[in-house]
């Protein structure tokens, strides 16, 4: 009698426990404890059980005292209202939980119901105790739960009755040993001696609990629970490690082979959320074990997804049957029992979700134990609290390598815009050397006139300084010649500074139709006046009969023809500078030749360039600036269809041959439209 | 009056200059000598040993630095004096200058004829 006292409130604790309840009821629960402790007091009074005679095939019947009857009626109170939480808790629980639930509940209500019949003779009622063999049904339902449904882990329950079992054996293992030896020694436990001995043997005794305490687990895990000391260790070692990896395949490998060989499984593997494509798709991160014929048929598993998304728990194909039975629609139904078949067909038992946060990020896909044995809870904790991690590492490792991708594209980009930037900076250091050589030379051209107009002028100025007349008069001369010089290089320097900023563009007013032979009869006279100074015979060849019209800027037409005869004369030494005049195929051709210098070959193709002047142009005159033909391309490409070609020979001459469509429609058409 | 009239050698290869700095030169006392070019001033160099060389830098043929380094290089006058007087304003070309003993560096256009007189007559005495 004295164990079923405690009956009732240790199946009301359970049921706290299994209800969640237990924070709760803690109070009452312990107070609980107390009345039905002093029953148990009271079970050794006759209060409790007044006497015991034989009744029936019994040889001693104990017949009940005055406490019996309050106790009965707590007993079944006790009962009653437990089994009313379970039966609650068992409606508003689903899935695995209910299933649980319902064995315990059902176990419970049988063994209760047979375990109740042995109150029958205790008030004489003829009903024997037939059905106490019903309370057996309980330990079974409850079993069936514990190893069907995963109501707890058995195992631990076992761990943990050894370790405290031995911690007993052992402590009481050192008093006896203790008060024995004082025996022994003293001849008396509590002998003053002994009182000393004991500041030695307490902290030894601490000291080896701890020990041993530590022991037995060890021992505990290694025989009970051979998984559980690898699992802490596990867990450990691979927590470390997804700290320090960073690399995705790594992470996903250390997982994959952790999980494997931890659980010791025939399979398992890792697919990851392809987020590119939509509908969800996963994409094979790694696998082990599992059939390749049989591909991975989870890849487009959207439905395993949602499940996912909305319940963040693992999917055992253990629990595919109530799952299906507990689905509210027939699509769901259909759909878990899609799912069931597509993990059969791998050969999968266990899907848990790869989180990062709230976020799924993939699946981890596990086959069965090589054991055969089904996944205890614990597994699925460990493994919860593995993927967890993993989902956290594996998505940082993504992060990681988007980063360290975007990163090296940015590094791409910032070389490529360096070479690029580099390239632009020689051009512009090239542009800079060209320009300031310009500048060097552009303040030498325009200097040296200055210095002679400024000298001679201070010169005449001077005032105790007589120059005679004929000096005088070579200066006045030389003055009005470099005057013209300096007008002349300012010219130049501004026409090449206003075309080098943009497209040079004539504007369309200022084309008019023009004679070209008027033109270059107006250039003769200065032309011819230079050259006879030079000993140079220059010469205009009239046409037969007179050229057509051609549309131009008459200002740039003159400029680019008496440039061209300048230096057709300036780069003779000898000979003769003839200009000629034709019309052909609708073209007006105006030639230059000169039996000059010559242009070398190497210096033609860049003569139309900046700054460019020709070797041997340089060493024959030195004053030139190297813009003149510049100018000259500029202004004829700005005439639509005008060309400039040229022919020559090193010392032997050179033919500029400039040519313009003749005048046919409105003048405008022929400016080049600014684009 | 000086004592000893001074020989001045002008290198320039332009006919105004040289008639300025000429009449300039000889109206005040010194003794005048101009080559219109380098190959010439090199030979009048040698001939005439001057008290000192006007030298221009951007010249026909061959430039006034050439002129320098080739004055320089010969023992016969490898000693003369020689003023670099241009308009060109190259800071390499006042350092190559420099390097080869030239005296000074004096930019035509900012150096009116009398004020030049003045310069040279500085290095003469020295």
């Amino acid at each position: 009698m004295a164990g079923a006292i405690f009956i009732p409130v240790t199946y009301f604790n359970f049921v706290l426990v299994l209800t969640d309840l237990f924070q709760k009821r803690k109070k009452f629960l312990i107070f609980s404890y107390f009345i039905f402790f002093a029953f148990f007091l009271s079970n050794f009074t006759p209060l409790f059980v007044n006497r015991i005679e034989p009744l029936y095939s019994f040889e001693f019947w104990p017949l009940p005292g005055p406490a019996f009857h309050i106790f009965l009626v707590i007993w079944f109170a006790y009962v009653i209202y437990s089994t009313f939480l379970l039966f609650q808790k068992y409606k508003l629980s689903q899935g695995i939980k209910k299933e649980q639930l319902k064995y315990v509940f059902i176990g419970m209500v049988i063994g209760f119901a047979g375990g109740s019949t042995n109150y029958f003779l205790w008030y004489k009622i003829p009903i024997p105790p037939f059905a106490n063999i019903l309370v057996s049904v309980y330990v079974g339902a409850i079993a069936y739960a514990i190893i069907r449904y995963r109501l707890m882990d058995i195992r631990i329950i076992v761990r943990k009755i050894f370790i405290y079992f031995g911690v007993a054996v052992f402590t009481y293992g050192i008093f006896y040993l203790v008060a024995w030896s004082y025996a022994q020694i003293f001849g008396n436990v509590f002998a003053i001696s002994g009182y000393l001995a004991g500041i030695f043997i307490a902290p030894a005794f601490v000291f080896s609990f701890d020990k041993f305490n530590k022991w037995l687990r060890v021992i505990a895990n290694k025989y009970f629970f051979a998984s559980l000391s690898n699992y802490q260790g596990t867990i450990t070692r691979l927590s470390e490690e997804l700290n320090y990896l960073t690399d995705l395949d790594q992470i996903i490998n250390s997982i994959v082979d952790t999980i494997k060989q931890t659980m010791q499984l025939d399979r398992a593997g890792v697919l990851l959320i392809d987020e590119t494509k939509k509908p969800v798709h996963y994409t094979i991160a790694k696998t082990i074990g599992f059939n390749e014929a049989n591909g991975i048929s989870l890849v487009k598993e959207s439905f395993l997804t949602q499940y996912f998304v909305k319940n963040k728990i693992p999917l055992i194909t253990d629990e595919f049957d109530f799952l299906v039975k507990e689905a509210k629609t027939d699509r769901e139904k259909s759909n878990f029992l899609r799912l069931k078949n597509h993990m059969e067909k791998i050969e999968a038992s266990l899907c848990l979700p790869l989180l990062s946060g709230n976020k799924l990020i993939g699946i981890i896909v596990l086959g069965s134990k090589i054991s055969k044995e089904a996944y205890t809870k614990e597994d699925l904790e460990l493994l919860s609290t593995l993927s967890y991690q993993a989902g956290i590492a594996i998505d940082n490792a993504i992060l990681y390598q988007k980063v360290s991708d975007l990163s090296k594209n940015l590094q791409k980009k910032v070389d490529e815009q360096t070479k690029d930037i580099q390239a632009k900076a020689e051009h512009l250091k090239k542009l800079l050397e060209m320009r300031s050589e310009f500048l060097d030379i552009a303040s030498h051209q325009l200097r040296t006139p200055t210095s002679v107009i400024i000298g001679m002028t201070s010169m005449l100025k001077e005032p105790g300084g007589k120059l005679d007349k004929e000096k005088k008069d070579r200066f006045i001369d030389s003055i009005f010649q470099k005057s013209k010089k300096l007008e002349q290089i300012i010219n130049d320097i501004l026409s090449a500074s206003e075309m080098d900023t943009e497209e040079f563009t004539i504007n369309p007013d200022s084309m008019k139709q023009v004679q070209p032979e008027e033109t270059i009869d107006r250039i003769m006279l200065d032309a011819q006046e230079w050259g006879s100074k030079r000993s140079i015979s220059v010469k205009f060849i009239k046409p037969k009969k007179p050229v057509s019209t051609i549309l131009a800027d008459q200002r740039y037409l003159e400029h680019t023809i008496s440039n061209l005869v300048d230096n057709a004369v300036k780069y003779t030494m000898k000979g003769f500078v003839k200009i000629s005049l034709e019309e052909k195929d609708k073209r007006v051709y105006i030639k230059v030749q000169d039996s000059g210098i010559g242009i070398p070959k190497e210096d033609i193709p860049k003569l139309f360039g900046k700054f460019i002047r020709a070797k041997n142009a340089r060493q024959t005159y030195t004053d030139g600036s190297g813009l003149g033909l510049f100018i000259i391309k500029k202004i004829v490409d700005a005439h639509k269809g005008a060309k400039i070609e040229v022919d020559s020979v090193e010392n032997k001459g050179t033919t500029f041959i400039l040519s313009f469509p003749i005048a046919e429609r409105s003048p405008k058409i022929y400016a080049k439209q600014k684009i | 009056m000086l004592n000893k009239k001074y020989k001045i050698l002008l290198i320039e290869d332009d006919a105004d200059q040289i008639l300025m700095y000429q009449t300039k030169f000889e109206k005040d006392g010194y003794e005048f000598i101009s080559a219109n070019n380098g190959t010439k001033g090199l030979e009048l160099a040698k001939k005439e040993k001057p008290d000192i060389i006007l030298l221009d830098i951007v010249m026909d043929e061959m430039d006034g630095i050439e002129v320098l380094k080739r004055i320089r290089a010969d023992e016969e006058t490898s000693d003369l004096k020689v003023i670099l007087l241009t308009n060109l304003v190259v800071k390499e070309k006042i350092d190559e200058g420099k390097k080869f003993g030239a005296l000074d560096y004096i930019i035509k256009s900012q150096v009116e004829p009398s004020n030049l007189v003045k310069r040279v007559r500085k290095f003469l005495k020295n």
